[in-house]
């Protein structure tokens, strides 16, 4: 089915919690050009209102509506985008540091790749992480900071730091 | 009698005197009353020379009658002086007598009385003897026998104390020593309970103590190397340390 396709591409390219309101937004505008006799207005409230990666997905999918004179057809990809943002679930991610696009392209492939299509991220900034994330996703959280990665090897080597240290002050005293 | 006259002088002051009575003045009267004095003080010293003349002669009488008196007196006491130094004589001789009567007699009575009593008292001396002696061989008896007595009850009264102290001395040594042992029993029991006490303690805080250095090291090295690594990181370590946690809580079944 076409419409189920191109939303499933859309998807794909849905990769944060602010992509998907920008989604959303960008599904509203489509839906009152409907009931726009210019769709160049349409294109050019998109094109102001949206990040530019977004307003090329939705204006490539949607002139295939547009140009084909088919509100039937953009008013059911209206409809499925909304449906399918939806449907999207989020994952939390705490960090220490402030991601890039390139970063945050690399964890949605992989969180898509091996979690789920739907998966969506939603970061927020947490600076006593340093580094690693806690994970928050369903309700549940866990910690995999540099801290806790950390204090779960000083956990797992105790005995051999402390005979490091008794070594070391052995060394030392004499 | 004379009368108050009052005359003015020159000045008009008044002036009082006494003017003489016309009688006074007259010379026969005034003779006739000069006789009549003199005669009667020639009566009145008549009378007064008889009246003291009387009274001279009485006296002269009176003491006329009183040395007869004194005579008479004297001569009475010189007879009965007389006859009582005859009668004190009389007396005098009849008491010399009288004394040397009795001188005899007292001589004669004084030995023997004192044969009398010199006999007396060798009687009672006698008889004091001999009583003295039954009586100091009874006493030396009966003191024997109450020295015996008291000896022996003394003695068996010294056993018995002896007996006594040396029960009771024994019973309060076997109880020192019982609280003696019972106290070192306990005081053993506390500080043992105190040593393994005092030891758990120790040990507890010495256990504590490596516990808090132990966890000061750690928290030292989890901070000394969160700081250094998270400084250190570079943007793609970052990327890797957040696919490396999201794959580490896959392993975990976090997503499932």
């Amino acid at each position: 089915m076409q419409t189920s396709r191109d939303i499933s591409e859309i998807l794909k390219q849905i990769r944060t919690q602010e992509d998907a309101g920008a989604f959303s937004e960008g599904a509203d505008i489509l839906a009152e050009g409907l009931y726009h006799r210019d769709p160049l207005a349409v294109r050019e409230k998109l094109r102001r209102r949206l990040p530019q990666r977004i307003y090329l997905l939705l204006e490539e999918e949607a002139d295939k509506f547009l140009d084909r004179k088919d509100p039937e057809g953009l008013r059911a990809f209206i409809s499925s985008l909304h449906k399918a943002i939806e449907g999207l679930r989020a994952l939390r991610l705490e960090l220490g540091f402030e991601p890039t696009g390139e970063t945050i392209d690399h964890i949605s492939s992989w969180v898509k790749r091996e979690i789920g299509p739907d998966i969506i991220l939603d970061f927020g900034r947490d600076l006593s992480i340093r580094a690693g994330a806690r994970i928050i996703f369903r309700g549940r959280f866990v910690e995999k900071s540099l801290g806790v990665m950390i204090a779960s090897w000083i956990e797992r080597d105790k005995e051999k730091i402390k005979e490091s240290l008794r070594h070391a002050v052995t060394v030392r005293n004499q | 009698m004379s009368e108050i006259v009052m005359v003015e002088n020159r000045h008009d002051e008044r002036i009082m005197f006494f003017e003489t009575p016309s009688f006074i003045v007259s010379p026969y009267l005034f003779i006739s009353v000069i006789l009549l004095n003199i005669g009667l003080l020639s009566v009145l010293i008549l009378w007064g020379t008889q009246f003291f003349k009387r009274i001279f002669q009485s006296r002269e009488q009176a003491r006329l009658r009183l040395e007869r008196a004194e005579r008479a007196a004297e001569a009475i006491l010189n007879q009965a002086r007389e006859e009582s130094l005859a009668i004190i004589g009389k007396a005098h001789q009849a008491s010399a007598n009288i004394l040397k009567e009795s001188a005899v007699s007292r001589e004669g009575f004084q030995k023997e009385f004192e044969k009398v009593v010199r006999e007396f008292s060798r009687g009672e001396t006698e008889r004091l003897l001999k009583l003295s002696e039954g009586f100091s061989k009874s006493y030396q008896a009966s003191t024997d026998e109450a020295r015996k007595t008291y000896l022996k009850n003394m003695d068996a009264l010294y056993q018995h104390l002896t007996d006594r102290a040396r029960e009771s001395t024994e019973r309060f040594e076997k109880f020192m020593q019982d609280e003696v042992a019972q106290f070192e029993g306990i005081a053993k029991f506390q500080f043992e309970r105190l040593q393994s006490s005092v030891v758990t303690e120790v040990e507890s805080y010495k256990q504590d103590l490596i516990k808090r250095v132990e966890r000061s090291i750690f928290r030292i090295i989890y901070l000394v190397s969160t700081n250094v690594l998270g400084k250190t990181i570079d943007l793609e370590g970052h990327r890797e340390l957040v696919i490396k946690a999201l794959e580490e809580a896959k392993r975990e079944g976090f997503f499932e």
